[in-house]
């Protein structure tokens, strides 16, 4: 009797404990079935569809492309500067193949823009080395000038009268022009992009033809090679900006091609601080010689000639 | 044993033990003991008391068991799944950085063919692959799951953009500078973030977690001394019924409550301890230092930008500068590197820390020097600081920086670890140990009391 109150009393508070913590471990283990993510495999920076830049009213208030007289003359002060220091002094673009760009695997500078320069350099100095690069971006080239960080600017730098009020000009020594960049199994007409997505740089003047020639859909991205990244990728039909830079970017892959007439025309100028005429006189002068000896040919042939065939220097214009 | 059962005087019977059983009620005190008078009502009466001391006894061994098995679970998928969560979050963070480093320094002229920077890149992959195994373990939430199924994705897709990036840099192409831009853009502006959002989520837990492993336990406490005081009184009425001193069971049972308590305030103020200790020597630090440690490799990302790809949209060098002052801020003294000098107090943390500030200081001045060489035209002897582990002042620098940063990190994960075990083994055997002092509670003072009531049939 008294055993079984003891062992009663036992098991009761025995089986109250067990069935306590058979009650805490049996906590939920919870899993959860995760849809496949959509994984976002553009660069980063793309906007589709992409902000216009508001149309600039062209300023004709200049004959922009008239520069100054050329001179070999090196008294201004300015070229006193530059040869006093040894090297010349040059804002250029490190990014864009054919044109401006740093060889990536020794580091040295080449492109039409560079070898331009590097002409430049051999007049002052008689030395195509005596030249120093500075990377710099479209919107740097204006500042830097004006500053005096550089002593000239030769980057794709289209000349024109709103730009002519804060820098000036050498002769145009190329003549580039807006045109589309497509996979070589597209067709050539870039009428047939209508309606479809194009790609070019943010804040470029170039989204607004490719909406108002083109009739197609702009998609903007932070740089020119990003659009390439696009067009491969299969996200757009084509990207348009300048022909030089497209070219640039067909050499470096062989299933694209440039097609179709300019849809701009783009005037490259050297561009130097608005004081620094006696600079600019004598960069026309090295721009006449290259022209009139054939190391224009030369040099576009080496660089820009195998993708946008034959061309010939665009000819000089004088304000007297 | 012979036991003399005397009636004890009805008016001491304490109100609190003794059941309401009015017919039972004894009548006016009367002046001399009257034996055998309350032989009925006595066994009744022990009964109850015996009854009373078991619940309260049984209540508080299931109280404190749980709050011993409460604490190690917030400890072992609270605090320690939590913390693995931060810390492969923090790993991730990191090797994804690392990575990103590398590849970009690769891309300086002459450093393709570097094996170094081929490693690091390759280690750094693979540890952010063995994180997101990690993080993918450890997710409990929908968001969680899906972060970490996001990230699993973006990593392969990284590493593609990583080599159409080297297919094109190894033909001396420009285009690859795109595809490495594009590649880094992932990481920085998609995957960081991603696994930053995992960090603070599971950073916020842990803190939660880390209130409830070392909370004081409330209930368990109070709950061991009311099975004591039952056990007392008991004890003291049955020395007034049997006129014995000492009940033997009811005396083991008071031990083993006894012991059952100190049992429970010792485990609590050990794991407790450990588990302050791994947050404020383990978690915060490495917080901290993870952070500047991503820094450092973005730095040196911009850096290695402001040398290849100058020019385009992005300013590298502004941001290498407001990187830099984050670090160790203007003036070379404050900065998160600075802070965490004072913050924290472990010294061998501090040492490590010191050498960071050392070579943060150092890489500034040599970052410094570096742009000068480079906008001075000499491109040549820019890349060089940047690069040359012997004498190239900037990558000496950052190598020093990020080894002082990766031991900074390592100890502080391992600091968490051990003091988290630490916590969770001074919890060891509680479950076991608490259920049996119970029960030989329950047993000896059931024995010991029956005993007596027995004596009374």
């Amino acid at each position: 009797m008294k055993t079984t109150t003891v062992t009663r009393t036992i098991r009761l508070a025995i089986t109250t404990v067990v069935v306590a913590v058979l009650a805490g471990c049996a906590a939920a283990d919870p899993r959860h079935t995760v849809e496949p993510p959509d994984i976002d495999f553009l660069p980063q920076g793309v906007t589709d569809p992409a902000e216009i830049p508001e149309a600039t009213t062209v300023d004709d208030s200049c004959d922009p492309l008239a520069s100054f007289r050329p001179s070999d003359d090196t008294d201004s002060p300015e070229i006193q500067h530059i040869l006093a220091r040894g090297r010349l002094i040059v804002g250029v673009d490190q990014t864009s193949y054919l044109l401006g760009y740093r060889d990536p695997l020794t580091g040295e500078m080449d492109g039409f823009d560079i070898r331009i320069a590097r002409e430049i350099a051999f007049d002052l100095f008689g030395d195509r080395d005596a030249i120093q690069f500075k990377a710099m971006s479209s919107a740097e080239r204006e500042p830097a000038l004006e500053d005096e960080d550089v002593d000239l600017v030769v980057r794709t730098m289209t000349i024109n009268c709103a730009r002519w009020k804060n820098v000036a000009f050498s002769t145009e020594y190329y003549r580039a022009g807006q045109k589309v960049l497509v996979p070589v199994t597209a067709s050539d007409d870039p009428a047939d992009l209508a309606g479809q997505k194009v790609c070019s740089a943010e804040g470029s003047t170039s989204l607004l033809r490719i909406e108002q020639e083109l009739g197609a859909i702009p998609v903007s991205v932070r740089d020119w090679s990003d659009c390439m990244i696009l067009v491969q990728q299969g996200y757009v039909a084509g990207m348009s900006t300048d022909d030089v830079i497209l070219a640039g970017m067909a050499a470096q892959d062989p299933n694209t091609k440039v097609i179709g007439e300019r849809i701009s025309e783009e005037p490259y100028g050297v561009a130097a601080n608005l004081e620094h005429t006696g600079l600019v006189a004598f960069v026309n002068a090295t721009l006449d010689r290259i022209r009139d000896d054939g190391t224009w040919e030369e040099i576009y042939a080496g660089t820009l000639g195998p993708i946008l065939g034959e061309a010939t220097p665009p000819d000089p214009q004088y304000r007297d | 044993m012979t036991a003399v059962p005397t009636s004890a005087a009805p008016a001491t019977h304490p109100p609190s033990t003794t059941p309401a059983i009015p017919q039972q009620r004894p009548e006016p005190p009367a002046k001399a003991p009257r034996p055998r008078r309350s032989t009925r009502s006595t066994p009744v009466r022990l009964t109850a008391t015996l009854a009373v001391v078991l619940v309260l006894v049984v209540t508080a061994g299931v109280t404190a068991f749980f709050d011993s098995l409460d604490r190690a679970t917030v400890i072992d998928e609270a605090s320690g799944q939590r913390g693995r969560m931060a810390i492969a979050a923090f790993e991730m963070y990191r090797a994804l950085s690392d990575a990103d480093s590398a590849a970009t320094s690769a891309f300086l002229p002459g450093q393709f063919a570097s094996t170094e920077l081929a490693d690091d890149y390759e280690t750094g992959i693979s540890r952010a692959s063995t994180a997101i195994t990690t993080l993918a373990d450890e997710s409990t939430t929908l968001e969680q799951a899906t972060i970490v199924a996001e990230l699993s994705a973006g990593l392969p897709t990284y590493t593609g953009l990583i080599e159409t990036a080297r297919a094109y840099h190894r033909q001396g192409l420009p285009l690859g500078l795109a595809y490495l831009r594009s590649a880094s853009a992932l990481v920085q502006e998609d995957m960081l973030p991603k696994i930053d959002r995992l960090q603070t989520h599971a950073m916020a837990d842990l803190g939660d977690a880390k209130g409830s492993a070392a909370g004081f336990p409330w209930l368990a406490v109070p709950a061991c001394l009311l099975a004591l005081l039952a056990l007392g009184r008991g004890q003291f009425d049955l020395s007034r019924t049997t006129k014995r001193l000492v009940n033997p069971g009811a005396a083991a049972a008071t031990l083993a409550v006894l012991v059952l308590t100190g049992w429970l305030l010792v485990s609590w103020n050990v794991a407790a301890g450990h588990i302050n200790a791994g947050h404020t020597a383990g978690t915060q630090p490495l917080e901290a230092l993870s952070n500047a440690h991503i820094d450092v490799q973005q730095a040196r990302s911009n850096e290695a930008l402001t040398l290849i790809a100058q020019g385009a949209n992005t300013d590298y060098e502004a941001e290498f500068r407001t990187i830099m002052t984050e670090l160790i801020g203007e003036d070379g003294e404050s900065g998160v590197l600075n802070e965490a000098l004072r913050r924290f107090d472990d010294p061998q943390l501090n040492a490590y820390i010191g050498d960071a500030v050392d070579a943060a200081r150092d890489w500034n001045t040599a970052h410094v020097a570096l742009r000068e060489l480079d906008d001075g035209g000499d491109y040549a002897g820019a890349v060089a600081s940047a690069v040359d582990t012997d004498d190239g002042a900037a990558r000496i620098a950052f190598d020093a920086l990020d080894t002082a940063l990766t031991a900074a990190n390592e100890l502080a994960a391992e600091k968490f670890t051990t003091e988290t075990d630490a916590a969770a083994s001074a919890l060891d055997l509680t479950g076991v140990g608490f259920t049996v002092l119970t029960a030989a509670a329950m047993i000896a003072v059931s024995i010991g009391m029956q005993r007596r009531i027995s004596e009374y049939r």
